[in-house]
């Protein structure tokens, strides 16, 4: 790990602390991810292996952190993984509350409309390429505050779905950002449930506030249930077969236009689609990246910003292989 | 009465690795197939994701299918399992065949490869055959019988970048435990930890750590394998004709041009081929001081009795079962 300087300690993991640190080589920032393995009955935690193996596969996009590297070095005698992303200075959830939290203070419409693109973008490439996110919350997406970019990290959660398996684990998402099918014991998700967190990022964008701020799966469908009324079997086919359903509290849904009172039409219409009950009606990312809510958006800065990024990266393959 | 296997092997660290191995029945000592070794060379069809979903129509995918499902709700389906074996015995008995091995004059168990040694290498054969190795590991880990393909592609990915990695009755079993451990983990979201896996699979927990990290040092950390070549595999798999680490796939090529992608710098890549080089000198004391001093009389015996342990509870408890 000569390679690189640390700078200084930005944030703790359960496997282990993230560094700032310096390219000694070229001098660029980075991010250090220091993966212990020291638990003898684990090995390497599952975690930082899907981590390193999706993110080999996904960091083609600007909207994915990137993996520079993984070093694989040994600490006290004892054997240690270091996880070299690219740098980003600050996360969604700092973002967001640098100006004042709550919502008497409101993000300017552009900038929530443009983060929510780009988060929906990298959604997007995560599902085109098979995988599942799982995780999706305002921790869990990166922001470099300079060029306004928004990119998706933290795929430990991640899994592919492009291959038969068995079933799927419950025990997903932070709380406040997890699908009503997780919550009531769907074994076989997919796609729509990382949906389903786009939208409660979305509303928090705009509220300056989480939506669903549940201490427990009970309470949490409550949340759910209280806003967008409680769900049956006309507007979700199957939801009262799910393991634990059981006779709710009954609710209408509640007009969202009097919950965000400062979103326009079109991005209520485009949240409400991102909160379908039924996973097979809710919005997919591809759907969602062409909604006429985007349509005043500067599509064409951060497309282009995209392509210029993988046009750079193939130019840098290209040149390597020739060598 | 259930009998306890231990397999018996001086590690690449200089002390021996041994650890128990519990049989429901008495297994006799690897028998190569004696089917004729097939010419056909393996390779992992088109590059290009399907876009069709997981599967392709027909009844040779329903077929194909039906093999990746999990039987009874409890574990691999025993046909997979005979295919998997019927192949690896296949290429075991080939890589024999083409004079890899030569007897050790230390005695007729212990056959000592012509090539490099590895972690992966053991003193001599493990006495259970493959197909009651896969079994017993499919009953006891449950894991998605995926895992056990994916393995698979591992060992030939690794036999076409290093012929010294190509399946023997030295390392076989390791590869396939290892590469079975690491898919699990990528895959499934219940799975059992690595001493778990190092019980079940006859090894201790300080080597099934080293298998681990090694191969996920010999992969790259790609562990991600596309449907398209699962499926490929699977193809061969019910034809017969599953040659591993022949033949010039493109995933070997796409081995490489990842490598150049990977952003590894000089000074890592230096520092992996020391770290090589290390590796195989180590081996080559351990592998001196083992032919000098090993004798048939001084090898512990590979069977013993254990009345007590006559519960079919498996290895290990339910701590062990992660996430």
């Amino acid at each position: 790990m000569d390679a690189y300087e640390k700078i200084e300690k930005i944030g703790e993991g359960t496997y282990g602390k993230v560094y700032k640190a310096r390219d000694v080589n070229t001098g660029k920032l980075v991010a250090l991810k220091k993966c212990r393995l020291e638990m003898e009955e684990e090995g390497v935690p599952s975690t930082t292996l899907r981590e390193i193996s999706l993110l080999q596969m996904l960091s083609e996009s600007n909207h994915i952190v990137k993996l520079l590297c993984v070093e694989h070095t040994e600490e006290n005698n004892k054997p240690c993984l270091y996880l070299v992303f690219e740098y980003l200075q600050t996360d969604m959830k700092k973002w967001m509350d640098r100006n004042g939290k709550g919502p008497a203070h409101p993000l300017p419409p552009q900038q929530v409309k443009s983060m929510v693109y780009q988060l929906i973008k990298g959604v997007a490439y995560c599902h085109m390429h098979g995988v599942l996110h799982r995780d999706l919350k305002p921790q869990n997406l990166l922001v470099d505050d300079e060029k306004m970019c928004l990119k998706v990290a933290d795929l430990g959660l991640g899994r592919h779905f492009s291959v038969p398996l068995k079933s799927y684990t419950h025990e997903i998402v932070t709380l406040w950002y997890r699908a009503p099918e997780v919550l009531l014991g769907a074994t076989h998700y997919a796609t729509p449930v990382d949906m389903w967190s786009v939208g409660c990022i979305m509303a928090e964008l705009v509220r300056k506030a989480p939506l669903f701020p549940g201490d427990s799966e009970y309470q949490q469908l409550l949340h759910i249930f209280k806003l967008l009324g409680t769900p049956c079997e006309d507007n979700w086919p199957g939801v009262t077969k799910l393991r634990d359903w059981h006779e709710w509290p009954q609710w209408q849904a509640q007009d969202l236009r009097r919950i965000f009172p400062n979103l326009e039409e079109a991005g209520i219409e485009l949240m409400q689609r991102m909160f379908a009950y039924d996973p097979a009606q809710r919005i997919s990312a591809k759907e969602a990246i062409n909604h006429r809510y985007f349509d005043d958006l500067d599509k064409a800065a951060v497309d282009a910003l995209e392509s210029q990024e993988v046009r750079d990266r193939m130019a840098e393959v290209a040149a390597a292989n020739a060598m | 009465m259930v009998k306890e296997v231990h397999f018996s092997r001086e590690s690449l660290f200089g002390r021996s690795a041994s650890g128990p191995i519990h049989t429901e029945t008495d297994t006799s000592d690897y028998q190569p197939s004696t089917s004729a070794p097939t010419n056909k060379s393996f390779s992992y069809g088109s590059r290009a994701r399907r876009s069709s979903g997981i599967i392709d129509s027909g009844s040779e995918a329903e077929e194909l299918f039906a093999l990746l499902q999990v039987a009874d709700g409890t574990g691999t389906s025993p046909r997979l399992l005979k295919l998997i074996a019927t192949a690896l015995e296949t290429n075991v008995e080939k890589n024999e065949l083409q004079e890899r091995f030569t007897s050790s004059t230390v005695g007729s168990q212990h056959m000592m490869p012509t090539g490099k040694l590895t972690v992966f290498h053991g003193l001599r054969p493990p006495p259970i055959a493959l197909q009651s190795y896969l079994e017993r590991v499919a009953k006891y880990t449950k894991c998605s019988p995926m895992c056990f393909v994916m393995a698979l592609f591992y060992m030939d990915l690794l036999g076409q970048r290093d012929p010294d990695m190509l399946p023997t009755p030295l390392n076989v079993h390791r590869l396939l435990l290892a590469g079975t451990l690491l898919a699990a983990k990528l895959t499934d979201d219940h799975y059992f930890n690595n001493a778990f896996y190092g019980r079940v699979g006859g090894v201790s927990a300080p080597e099934i750590n080293r298998l681990e990290l090694e191969l996920l040092r010999l992969l790259d950390y790609r562990l991600h394998v596309p449907w398209e070549e699962l499926r490929c595999v699977l193809k061969q798999l019910v034809a017969g004709s599953l040659v591993i680490g022949q033949g010039e796939s493109w995933s070997a090529s796409l081995g490489r041009k990842r490598r150049s992608q990977s952003g590894h710098s000089q000074s890592s890549e230096k520092r992996s081929s020391q770290r090589r080089s290390s590796i195989d000198s180590s081996v080559g004391g351990v592998s001196a001081s083992v032919s000098a001093s090993a004798t048939p009389s001084a090898t512990q015996s590979l069977y013993h009795d254990d009345d007590d342990d006559d519960d079919d509870d498996g290895p290990g408890t339910a701590e062990q079962r992660r996430r």
